[in-house]
């Protein structure tokens, strides 16, 4: 009893890993497994369906999957769950056989510790994604998803810690930014039993090539301690992969939900907590005050509205302008060559200098109304407003990923019977073509409106409060600025979504 | 752990290639010498209702009465409920003519089937950009 008290956790923590069957298959040493696995499945099943079936986009899963269903899922579970996704990754796998083959682990380059890199890897998908078309060719789709497993592979053979995950993985940089806003974190039931822990295995794991046997001295309720036994052996599990300290945890910012820590923690001491959805947003030391960080997360939501201004007909014409007025038309460059260079001018400024311009004159306009120049530099007071970013930008994602995903949810249906049927599989009949999904786009038009509204209101608030918290008496002085920047971004995102018809058009000819 | 990284690679190197010999030809063309033409109007199409005129002439150039001509439409982007019509025949030679419901604006294609009098079978794409309005 003693033993059970002394690690007990406070009441108010509610931890998932708590729950009858669910807890226990979290906790299970195999458990982040049997949700990989048939990930891995379904990943080898798009890139098989991706390079030997059929060429159109619409009547192959390599592309209806993971750029109808796969986008749509993941903002509904991250926002009701959390990063769900990354647990059951099936791009992890294979790295465990590269950790086996790597001789001499190094250490990720320092100049890259940081999410600049991160923060490259998305702009580079997006704009592939426009450039190429990959929603449109299931063969690219298909190759994108062999990348993903060749890079993790890589990266997990030369360094020691999950470089690809924590650094370099665009979807897993997707999901830590938003999975801020999930209801779950990982955290330490009791951080007493931290500070006294020896070995620190939710971070350094609790394998070892021979067994070893070691006593820790717990603290108790009572200000005693007791002995507890910890072993390491073979059979033990790996600490986390990007690093992350458990009772510093205040973030589900890199965290891949892996739940390494639970398994490894030889003191029972984590827990899968439930939370205030973004709680983290309005705690002031939960984030780094790094600029690759806010202008990650800042970028991200400019990044919303670029990809989904993509899917209507004013883009055509500003491309259209952009390579008239630098002339590329008379240079006699090829069509996708004009494509490639006015995409990356509407993405690199859209996406990145927009942003990061924005941001940094809302900083001085800040700080200069706030008179708080010497107080906070640049750099601090755009970190303290970059979490707020977060639902404005999430709201985007969502009305754009929830249009393709309630237009066509039911279209895996028929493709999956025909994938059946061309295998000579009459299991499932004959596909039905007509089933797609919501064609009521005064449905859909209502869902993304309230999800862009919702997302502003939120952040306005986290605004509000982090300029109350800094400013005081100038809080409204402090505000201003950043509420005008979520102000445009949900208004862009209306004018997209509501005043103008969605395309999905691949072709653009510069004449 | 290894039972799975085997499992896994047997799966990739053994199961996949037996799937793809499994899988069925899409090429069911029998009559290859077959010319199928499309032309929309409007040209280019918009948004709603479109007419495709499809001409199908045999090697020699002669029109191909008689046949059953059926047409479906993709657009580029998977999720999109595709359209699909049975062509009637046309005041033209070889003519047939199909309604189209263009019910998105952006890129198309029409995969038009064509069953023969003798009992051929010949498809072919075309491809189109529909504008929004």
């Amino acid at each position: 009893m003693a033993q059970q008290t002394s690690l007990e956790r406070p009441r108010t923590l509610i931890d998932v890993l708590d729950v009858p069957l669910i807890g226990r298959l979290l906790r299970w040493r195999w458990g982040r497994l049997t949700l990989q696995i048939p990930f891995l499945l379904i990943a080898a099943l798009l890139i098989y369906d991706g390079f030997t079936g059929p060429d159109r986009a619409a009547q192959n899963l390599a592309t209806l999957v993971p750029w109808v269903h796969y986008r749509g899922v993941i903002v509904v579970v991250i926002l009701l769950a959390g990063n769900l996704f990354c647990m059951g990754c099936p791009f992890t796998i294979p790295r465990t056989l590269a950790k086996r083959l790597s001789l001499t682990p190094r250490r990720f380059p320092r100049l890259l510790r940081n999410k600049w890199l991160a923060f490259a890897a998305l702009f580079a998908l997006f704009f592939l994604y426009e450039w190429l078309n990959l929603w449109s060719s299931p063969a690219l789709t298909a190759w994108v998803i062999v990348a993903y497993f060749a890079a993790s592979f890589a990266l997990e053979a030369i360094f020691g810690e999950s470089a690809f995950c924590k650094y370099v993985c665009p979807l897993g940089t997707f999901n830590f930014v938003y999975s801020t806003a999930s209801p779950l974190q990982i955290t330490a039931k009791n951080t007493d039993v931290c500070r006294s822990c020896v070995g620190k295995e939710c971070v350094n794991g609790s394998y070892s090539p021979q067994t070893v046997i070691r006593l820790d001295a717990i603290p108790t309720l009572d200000g005693g301690t007791i002995d507890r036994e910890v072993v390491h052996s073979p059979q033990g599990t790996p600490g986390c992969g990007t690093q992350l300290f458990v009772p510093q945890i205040r973030s589900n910012l890199d965290c891949v939900f892996c739940l390494d820590c639970v398994r490894a923690c030889p003191h029972d001491n984590v827990a899968l907590a439930v939370r205030q959805p973004g709680r983290e947003w309005f705690q002031p030391d939960a984030w780094p005050k790094r600029w690759d960080l806010s202008l990650l997360v800042i970028g991200l939501g400019f990044m919303g509205i670029v990809n989904a201004f993509g899917m209507i007909p004013p883009v055509y014409d500003l491309m259209q302008s952009i390579a008239r007025a630098l002339g590329l038309v008379d240079l006699g460059l090829a069509n996708a060559t004009i494509d490639a260079i006015t995409l990356l001018i509407l993405f690199g400024v859209g996406g990145a200098l927009m942003p990061a311009g924005l941001a940094w004159l809302a900083a001085r306009i800040t700080r200069a109304l706030t008179r708080t120049v010497p107080k906070y530099n640049q750099r601090e007071t755009v970190a303290a407003f970059a979490p707020a970013f977060v639902p404005v930008g999430f709201g985007i994602w969502i009305a754009h990923y929830g249009f393709h995903f309630l237009t066509g949810a039911l279209a895996i249906i028929p493709v999956f019977q025909n994938f059946l049927l061309d295998h000579r599989i009459r299991i499932l009949g004959e596909p039905d073509w007509s089933l797609a999904g919501i064609d009521n786009f005064t449905v859909i038009g209502a869902v993304q409106v309230m999800a862009l509204l919702g997302g502003f209101l939120w952040s306005l608030i986290i605004a509000q409060r982090t300029a109350l918290r800094l400013y005081r008496r100038r809080a409204t002085n402090g505000l201003l600025p950043w509420a005008l920047i979520f102000f445009g971004m949900m208004a862009a995102a209306i004018w997209i979504f509501a005043f103008n018809e969605m395309e999905m058009r691949g072709t653009i000819l510069f004449d | 752990m290894k039972i799975s990284l085997v499992l896994t690679a047997f799966f990739l190197t053994v199961m996949l290639p037996v799937l793809a010999a499994c899988r069925t030809s899409n090429d069911l063309a029998s009559g290859s010498d077959v010319q199928i033409s499309a032309e929309v109007t409007p040209d280019p199409p918009v948004v709603g209702e479109g007419y495709v005129i499809i001409t199908v002439e045999d090697a020699a150039g002669q029109p191909v009465e008689g046949a059953t001509v059926q047409v479906r439409g993709d657009m580029d982007h998977a999720g999109m409920e595709p359209v699909e019509a049975t062509a009637e025949p046309g005041e033209g030679s070889g003519e047939y003519i199909a309604v189209i419901d263009w019910n998105m604006g952006g890129d198309w294609s029409l995969s038009i089937g064509v069953a023969l009098p003798d009992g051929g079978y010949v498809d072919e794409s075309f491809d189109f950009s529909v504008d929004s309005d």
